[in-house]
C-alpha cells in the first residue's frame, strides 16, 4: 500500500513538473507544430477503444479473501470529444462516449454480511465460500474536462463525468460454502456448486452515476492519438435505500485505444 | 524527459492500489460445538453402544444430550469428562475435557468465537435412554422456541417425560418462505378436522422465488419419528431427513387414520405438468438395525429408508384412497402388518440396537420435489403395535 503510495505522489509530481516547465522558445514551435490543425484553437476528437476494469467495493472488505477468477465482459467504446485552448497548453474537452463494459468476477469470502429478497421473503445471514459476480453496464457517458498540453505530443485531461446507463446487469451466485441464517450463531446452511444460490440486483442498480475521469493523450501523429483513461465511479452502482449488499461498490475502468483528430 | 514516464507510472500505481488490497484475514465469528463426545475406560457401563459416546452437533442445537443407560449410577454420572471439538479458533467454558458431574440437570457450556464478538450457550445433558410411546395421538405441539415461525410436535412417554422424536420439514421451508405464518407451512395441527384432540396435517406447498431459485419448488408436508438436519437441506436434501429412533420393542403393526385430497397438478421439480398422474401421499414404518457389523452408526436418509441392506421389517400403507378433508368427509383405517426381512437378534433388540421410524408425507415423490401443490393429508391416531 505505501509503495503504491509513493508511486502516486511519484506520478502527480512529476505531473506538476511539466506543467510548470518554461516554454522554451523551441518548445513553442512544437507546441504550435503538434496544435490543433490549421492554426485553430479547437477540435475533434473520435476515439474507440478497449474498456477493462470492474465493479468493486474500494477498498477491498476484509471478508473478501481471495479473488481467482476475473474476466472482463464487453469492453468497447466509442468516445466524440471536442476541445477548446484557452491558450497552448490549457483547455477544455467535452464529449459524449457510448460505452460496454462488464467484468465477472470469482471471489473467496469469509463471513460476507449478504440478504436475498424475493418477493415477499428475505434471507440473510453470513457466507463464507465461493461467490460469483457478473456485471455488465451499457449507456453514455458526457464528460467535461480541464486538458493540460504536458509536453507538444503528450496531453492529460481531467475532470468529472456523468453516466447514463441503458443496459444494466448485476448477477450472480454463491456456492461452495454456507449460510449462517442471520449471524454467524444462526443455523449453518450448506450450499453446493450444483444448487448454487443465484441473485440477480440489475433492477436495483442506479441509472446515472458520475465520477472523475483521467486521461492521457500521446500523439503519433499529428493527426492519430493513442490514449489511456481511467473512469473512477464516485456513487455507488447501487440504489441509496439498497442494503443487499453491505458496501458500496464503485466502477472502476479503465479504456485503452486511439482517437482521430477529425478537425 | 520526465513526463514520459507519466502514463505508466500512474497507471501501474491504480492498478496496483486495486489488486493489491486483500486485507487481513478475519478471526472467525462462529463459535460451535461440532463434535462433543465421552471418553471413559468401559463405556458399556454407561451407553447402550459405543456410537452413543460421541454426538455431532446440528448447527441449531442448544441442546446436547447423551443418552445413556437407565441404571447408571449417580457416582459415575457426577464425574465425566467431556470433550469438544469447537470451531478453529474457539473457547468454551468450563474447559475442554474438564470433568463436570452430570447428575443433575446438566452443564451450561459457553462458546467464544475467536474474535470475542459472538458467543453461543450449550446444556449438556445426561439422559436415560428415552422408550418410545408408541401411541401417535397428534396431540402435542408448540411453536418452535428460538423463532416462533413453525410447528414440532412431541409427545410424552408414561412416565409423563417429555420426548422430542418427531421431526417435520417446516425448517427447511422456513428458509426459503420467511414470511409464512405458521399455519402456512406444509406440516401444521389440524383443530377442526380431528378424530380425537388434534390430528396432523400435511400440505404440499410452493416453497415460493428462494424454493425455485434452488429447484426445490415445492415442499411436501412431513412428519417422521427421527431428526431433520437443515444444514444438508439444500446441498443434499435426502441427507437431511435421518429417520428412526432407538426403539427395545419388536413391531407388528402400523395403524392409523387418514383424509386425503390431491392436489390439482402433478408438477416435476422442473415444473413439468404430468396431465394424467395424480398425486398421491405415502405413510410407512421401518424397523432396521442402526450400527452395522463394525459398530458404526447407521440412519436410514431419504434416499433409502426403503432400501437400505439394514432394514429389518417394513410396513407401508399399499393405497390411498381420495376422501377429501373436510370434516364431513370420512376417516380412512389402515392396518399394516410389519413384513419381516431378517430375524430380529433378542441381545441386540434389548440394547436398543435397532431404530424404527413412522413417516407420513403428503406427496410420494416429495423427497425428489415432484408432487401436486395443494395434496393434503391428515393423520390421526395412528400406533405401532408391538409384540
Amino acid at each position: 500500500m505505501k509503495n503504491n503510495m509513493r508511486k502516486i505522489i511519484f506520478a502527480v509530481f512529476a505531473c506538476l513538473y511539466a506543467l510548470l516547465q518554461p516554454v522554451t522558445a523551441q518548445n513553442k514551435d512544437k507546441y504550435e507544430e503538434w496544435g490543433p490543425l490549421n492554426g485553430k484553437d479547437w477540435g475533434c476528437l473520435l476515439r474507440t477503444g478497449y474498456i477493462l476494469g470492474g465493479t468493486t467495493p474500494m477498498p477491498l472488505p476484509a471478508e473478501i479473501r481471495s479473488i481467482g477468477q476475473y474476466r472482463p465482459q464487453g469492453g468497447f467504446t466509442v468516445h466524440f470529444d471536442a476541445y477548446k485552448m484557452f491558450n497552448k497548453r490549457y483547455g477544455v474537452m467535452a464529449g459524449v462516449h457510448y460505452f460496454m463494459e462488464g467484468m465477472f468476477t470469482g471471489a473467496e469470502v469469509k463471513n460476507y454480511a449478504m440478504g436475498i429478497q424475493m418477493g415477499e421473503d428475505y434471507l440473510e445471514g453470513r457466507f463464507t465460500g465461493t461467490d460469483e459476480t457478473e456485471s455488465f453496464m451499457a449507456g453514455f457517458t458526457i464528460p467535461v474536462m480541464a486538458t493540460f498540453r504536458l509536453s507538444p505530443r503528450w496531453n492529460m485531461n481531467v475532470g468529472p463525468y456523468a453516466s447514463f446507463l441503458i443496459y444494466r446487469l448485476f448477477e450472480g451466485s454463491v456456492y461452495d460454502g454456507y449460510l449462517r441464517v442471520s449471524d454467524p450463531t444462526g443455523e449453518k446452511v450448506e450450499i453446493s456448486k450444483e444448487n448454487p444460490a443465484t441473485y440477480d440486483f440489475s433492477d436495483d442498480m442506479r441509472r446515472v452515476l458520475w465520477g472523475m475521469e483521467i486521461g492521457f493523450d500521446w500523439k503519433a501523429t499529428k493527426r492519430l492519438t493513442t490514449f489511456a483513461s481511467l473512469d473512477w465511479g464516485m456513487n455507488s452502482i447501487f440504489k441509496r435505500n439498497f442494503e443487499t449488499v453491505a458496501f458500496p461498490m464503485y466502477p472502476f475502468y479503465a479504456t485503452f485505444g486511439i482517437a482521430y483528430l477529425l478537425f | 524527459m520526465k513526463n514520459r514516464y507519466v502514463l505508466p507510472c500512474l497507471l501501474f500505481s491504480v492498478l496496483s492500489v486495486f489488486t493489491a488490497c486483500i486485507q487481513e484475514e478475519p478471526l472467525n465469528s462462529e463459535c460451535d460445538i461440532e463434535l462433543c463426545s465421552v471418553h471413559l475406560s468401559d463405556p458399556q457401563s454407561v451407553f447402550f453402544k459405543e456410537a452413543d459416546t460421541a454426538i455431532n452437533v446440528r448447527s441449531i442445537d442448544k441442546e446436547i444430550v447423551f443418552y445413556v443407560r437407565s441404571n447408571v449410577s449417580k457416582d459415575i454420572l457426577s464425574a465425566i469428562p467431556l470433550s469438544f471439538k469447537l470451531t478453529s479458533g474457539a473457547t468454551i467454558v468450563p474447559e475442554n475435557g474438564s470433568v463436570q458431574d452430570f447428575s443433575g440437570s446438566g452443564v451450561t457450556y459457553t462458546v467464544t468465537s475467536e474474535d470475542k464478538l459472538w458467543n453461543r450457550t450449550y446444556q449438556v445433558r445426561f439422559k436415560p435412554m428415552p422408550e418410545l410411546n408408541p401411541e401417535f395421538s397428534f396431540d402435542y405441539f408448540e411453536l418452535e422456541t428460538s423463532r416462533q415461525k413453525y410447528y414440532q410436535w412431541f409427545d410424552f412417554d408414561i412416565f409423563d417425560q417429555r420426548q422430542d422424536l418427531w421431526a417435520t420439514g417446516n425448517s427447511g421451508f422456513a428458509l426459503s418462505r420467511s414470511s409464512a405464518l405458521p399455519d402456512e407451512y406444509p406440516t401444521v395441527p389440524s383443530d377442526t378436522v380431528a378424530l380425537s384432540g388434534k390430528a396432523v396435517k400435511l400440505e404440499t406447498k410452493n416453497t415460493g422465488s428462494f424454493g425455485a431459485m434452488v429447484k426445490m419448488p415445492i415442499a411436501a408436508g412431513n412428519l417422521f419419528l427421527g431428526t431433520f438436519d437443515t444444514q444438508s437441506a439444500l446441498k443434499d436434501p435426502m441427507k437431511a431427513t435421518q429417520f428412526g429412533v432407538a426403539v427395545q420393542h419388536k413391531p407388528l403393526i402400523f395403524k392409523g387414520n387418514y383424509k386425503f385430497l390431491p392436489g390439482e397438478k402433478f408438477k416435476n421439480k422442473n415444473g413439468y405438468v404430468y396431465e394424467d398422474s395424480i398425486d398421491a401421499p405415502d405413510a410407512y414404518a421401518v424397523f432396521y438395525e442402526n450400527t452395522d457389523a463394525e459398530g458404526m452408526s447407521v440412519v436410514l436418509h431419504g434416499d433409502d429408508v426403503l432400501t437400505n441392506e439394514h432394514i429389518v421389517a417394513l410396513a407401508r400403507v399399499p393405497y390411498f384412497e381420495i376422501t377429501g378433508v373436510t370434516t364431513a368427509d370420512p376417516w380412512v383405517y389402515f392396518e399394516i402388518p410389519f413384513e419381516y426381512k431378517k430375524e430380529v437378534d433378542d441381545y441386540k433388540l434389548r440394547n436398543f440396537g435397532y431404530n424404527l421410524t413412522v413417516v407420513f408425507t403428503s406427496s410420494i415423490y416429495g423427497a425428489e420435489f415432484s408432487g401436486a401443490e395443494g395434496s393434503t393429508l391428515i393423520v390421526d391416531d395412528s400406533e405401532i403395535v408391538y409384540e
